[in-house]
């Protein structure tokens, strides 16, 4: 009787053809490397969050913002993105400053200029990788739907060698096949899962970064004229 | 600000590494004992009694050799030359019946007959139960017959002969013998196993009786349908006995392999013993 056959996973998976394993083996890859890149990225989106609230909270309680840029300039490595951005602006601003001819409305352009250079690297950096997992999510199902495919094909071509069908006769090839598509949507689902929180945490994050950018432009500008020379 | 951006430490590369490596892992576990969960539980057990059944045809053993001397004048009844060939071919049509310990008994009584009358009445059973519809001519065929054979084997010639050939049959009847008791046991396993599977149709009742033609593969899987080669008179009960033969499929192997026919005839009583 081919039903107390053992069904285990394990023997499921050695029993497979060349292919089906070839497909399972690529779709473990690729859910590898899409649970590590989960990881990698919700770190990096914790990180950025929690250093972006603690700038804010420094820049806006007052302090100098010499102090502030001289801090930032100095600890680089683990400056956060606003961080940066700030330091980006506000350097090209004391650069510009110095110049002769050169008004505030001007040196406040540039140092916007500037600004945005940064922000887009550090947006650009916080979204790197992302469209693996997008492209894990859409595809990895379909990876895993043509090995099961390959898979059922081979057990209904061993069908037809016997003269007398049961379901007991298709039935493992079929377990044996759909093993794949499991592994396919255990990739896929976290990944798309992780696709979608992760965009709209970065589209939250660069969001308060333009607003401090454009705040950040008005205290350049009140304080440009009086500071000049 | 490039090789700034460049030389960015990136947070929890190794623990990321560590926690997908884990994730899988876990998913294997989890995987790999949920599946065996599910496959202990259709171990069904299905036991079939069978042993008792050899015990039944045991004593059908010792009866043949005792009556080669009476069986001659029966097989005369349908093809007279070859009396023992007759007998592998009701030996396979019979099997599953147990019958054949009646259909012996009667005739060791009549041996010692020199009268015909008493003898048609007990051999008379028999036909019933094998070739069956001219029953009444053929008896009476079959009982002038008998008597001129009786006659003519009173005579000196014969009673020589015969007793060459009695030697012989009795050998071969002995292995016949054998033979058809491993036949009879494997009909009676094959029984067994259908009237496991056999849902009776309501109203079905006595003793009726279907000889049905089985084909089978050395393995005791049933190939194609199963034919009624005669009914019980119940077209209900008839589906019913070809759809439990396909479902019993595949059949009981014979113990002793030699018995092993590819096209049986099966007589099978879905009622009774």
């Amino acid at each position: 009787m081919n039903l107390s056959e053992d069904l285990s996973i394990i023997s499921l998976v050695l029993n497979a053809s060349l292919l089906v394993k070839l497909v399972m083996a690529l779709l473990i890859g690729i859910s590898f490397m899409s649970w590590y890149w989960i990881f990698r990225k919700s770190f990096a989106i914790r990180g950025a969050r929690s250093r972006t609230d603690k700038f804010e909270l420094e820049f806006w309680s007052g302090g100098d913002l010499n102090a502030l840029f001289q801090s930032a300039a100095n600890d680089r490595h683990n400056a956060g993105g606003m961080e940066r951005i700030f330091e980006a602006g506000y350097r090209e601003f004391v650069k510009l400053r110095g110049r002769q001819n050169i008004d505030t409305a001007t040196a406040v352009d540039g140092a916007r200029r500037a600004m945005r250079a940064t922000y887009q690297r550090e947006v650009d950096e916080l979204e790197s990788h992302l469209a693996f997992l997008a492209s894990t999510g859409s595809v990895s199902p379909y990876i895993g739907l043509f090995g099961t495919v390959w898979g059922i094909m081979n057990a209904f071509r061993g069908l037809s060698n016997v003269g007398q069908a049961t379901l007991a006769q298709v039935a493992p090839g079929i377990a044996e096949a759909l093993v794949a598509t499991a592994i396919g949507l255990f990739a896929a689902i976290p990944a798309v899962v992780a696709y979608n929180r992760f965009a709209h945490d970065i589209d939250r994050i660069s969001i308060r970064w333009e607003s401090f950018m454009e705040e950040f432009s008005n205290i350049l500008q009140r304080q440009g004229p009086g500071k000049a020379q | 600000m490039r090789e700034h951006a460049l030389k960015r430490p990136e947070p929890g590369k190794w623990q990321s590494a560590v926690l997908a490596a884990g994730m899988h892992l876990l998913l294997g576990l989890f995987l790999f004992y949920s599946v065996r969960w599910q496959t202990s539980k259709p171990a069904a057990v299905q036991v079939e009694l069978i042993s008792s059944m050899p015990t039944v045809a045991a004593p059908v053993r010792p009866p043949p050799p005792e009556p080669v001397v009476e069986k001659r004048p029966e097989p005369v009844v349908e093809p007279p030359p070859p009396p023992p060939p007759a007998k592998p071919d009701i030996a396979f049509k019979e099997p599953p019946k147990p019958k054949p310990v009646p259909k012996v008994e009667p005739k060791p009584e009549p041996k010692p007959e020199p009268r015909p009358k008493p003898e048609p009445k007990p051999v008379e059973k028999q036909p019933d139960v094998k070739p069956a519809p001219p029953d009444t001519r053929r008896e009476i065929e079959a009982q002038d017959r008998m008597l001129k054979e009786a006659m003519t084997r009173e005579s000196a010639e014969q009673a020589q002969r015969e007793a060459s050939r009695e030697a012989d049959l009795i050998a071969q009847a002995a292995a016949e013998g054998a033979r058809r008791s491993a036949a009879n046991a494997w009909g009676d396993k094959i029984s067994a196993r259908i009237r496991g599977n056999i849902v009776l149709p309501p109203g079905a009742s006595g003793n009726p009786e279907a000889l049905v033609a089985i084909a089978l593969l050395p393995d005791g899987s049933v190939v194609g349908e199963p034919r009624m080669k005669r009914s019980t008179g119940n077209p209900a009960l008839d589906d019913a006995i070809l759809r439990a033969i396909v479902k019993s499929s595949p059949l009981p192997k014979p113990d002793d392999p030699s018995v092993f026919v590819r096209n049986l005839d099966l007589v099978f009583r879905p009622l009774g013993q």
